[in-house]
């Protein structure tokens, strides 16, 4: 009888730890990974106010490090490009490298009018150097041919002029970078690009603390 | 010790099937699946205006257009009442009280009205140039000027 007894706390024991170890069932605690699946089922079936809704809630929380890429691409499908971009280049800050970002980037900037950057974005996914899925490795292909169509009758001075005034009317704002890249990719094309440079340079000043333009003004220093 | 050995069982089964650890694939994955099914590939389905002439450019260049019209508009008509009033016959000068159009007064209201908007869009030229900031008048226009002389500039 004791021995049983024994036996029994024994057994007791063994099975608390166990039972301690018993995942939530489910609906009682939901965490971000939850909540990121809710928003991407959101997302699947096209109700994109919502997803965006969950995904902003989880990028105010900031647990998520890539909250950047589920956030730009919503923002995309809801036809808001410029703050898209700004989420991709969070994402990106945050060590982010995801092929599909990159394409959704691209188209992004596409959609805005930055040909620049839009080529460049899908070259360097035709290239090879990020590997998206074959269906958006064609859709680069077919995006980069319809730029490289449509570039020689859009001349580069008034495209810089245009970019540039309208970094300038977005600053303070941290959207201002995203045109200002355009500017810098633009430079080389232009007769006058010292001049054109420095313009850009007096802008990328201006941007708003926090905004990380090392990139481009190194490459404004080492341009041609 | 067999009832040990389905407990632990049964705890394994639960942690398995726990939300989120049971399915295909990581909320990662599961976007980048969603993403990709949902991007568009096709570039003949984005109208091709917007590739030729960016959105940006277009209401640029459409805001340049209707500025301009509006200008050949005014110009145009009052040439042309300068022109009905070059050929028609000047009216008769008549007393002072005796009745008759006063002198330089006798534009037609659509003249008077095209010629105030002429004035304005000139004054406007005048005052973004006095700034030096070379910026475009305002698609608001004359209401736009009154504001800013009363209030500043913001």
């Amino acid at each position: 009888m004791g021995f049983t007894l024994v036996w029994q706390a024994v057994r007791l024991a063994l099975l608390l730890p166990l039972l301690l170890l018993a995942p939530p069932t489910r609906g009682q605690v939901e965490g971000p990974q939850h909540e990121l699946l809710r928003g991407v089922r959101a997302f699947r079936a096209e109700r994109y106010e919502e997803a965006l809704a969950i995904f902003r809630r989880l990028e105010a929380q900031g647990e998520v490090r890539e909250i950047g890429f589920y956030v730009g691409t919503t923002l995309h499908k809801l036809g808001r490009h410029e703050e898209a971009l700004g989420a991709f280049r969070a994402a990106a800050r945050a060590g982010l490298r995801e092929p599909v970002a990159a394409y959704y980037q691209a188209l992004s900037c596409y959609r805005l009018g930055m040909l620049q950057r839009a080529r460049l974005g899908f070259a360097s996914l035709v290239q090879g150097e990020a590997s998206p899925g074959p269906r958006l490795r064609e859709g680069a292909r077919r995006f980069l041919q319809h730029i490289e169509a449509a570039l020689p009758g859009l001349p580069p001075g008034p495209r810089y002029a245009a970019v540039l005034a309208h970094a300038q009317a977005m600053l303070p704002g941290h959207e201002a970078i995203e045109w200002l890249e355009e500017a810098v990719l633009l430079l080389p094309y232009l007769p006058d690009r010292r001049v054109a440079a420095e313009r850009v340079r007096a802008l990328l000043e201006r941007l708003p603390p926090g905004e990380d333009a090392t990139a481009l003004l190194r490459a404004l220093d080492t341009g041609p | 010790m067999r009832c040990l050995r389905v407990s632990a069982a049964c705890a394994l089964l639960l942690l398995w099937s726990r939300p989120g650890r049971g399915d295909a694939s990581s909320p990662l994955e599961a976007m980048r699946e969603a993403a990709e099914a949902a991007a568009e590939v096709d570039p003949e389905r984005v109208p091709l205006p917007r590739l030729l002439l960016p959105p940006w450019l277009t209401r640029a260049a459409l805001e340049q257009v209707r500025q301009e019209a509006v200008r050949e508009a005014v110009r145009t008509e009052v040439e042309r009442e300068w022109a009905d009033r070059r050929r028609s016959p000047r009216p008769e000068r008549v007393p002072p009280g005796h009745g008759g159009p006063p002198r330089g007064k006798d534009m037609s209201a659509q003249a008077r009205s095209a010629a105030a908007q002429a004035q304005d869009v000139a004054r406007n030229h005048d005052v973004a140039r006095e700034r030096g900031r070379g910026r475009p008048e305002h698609p608001l226009g004359p209401m736009r000027s009154q504001t800013e002389k009363v209030w500043g500039s913001p």
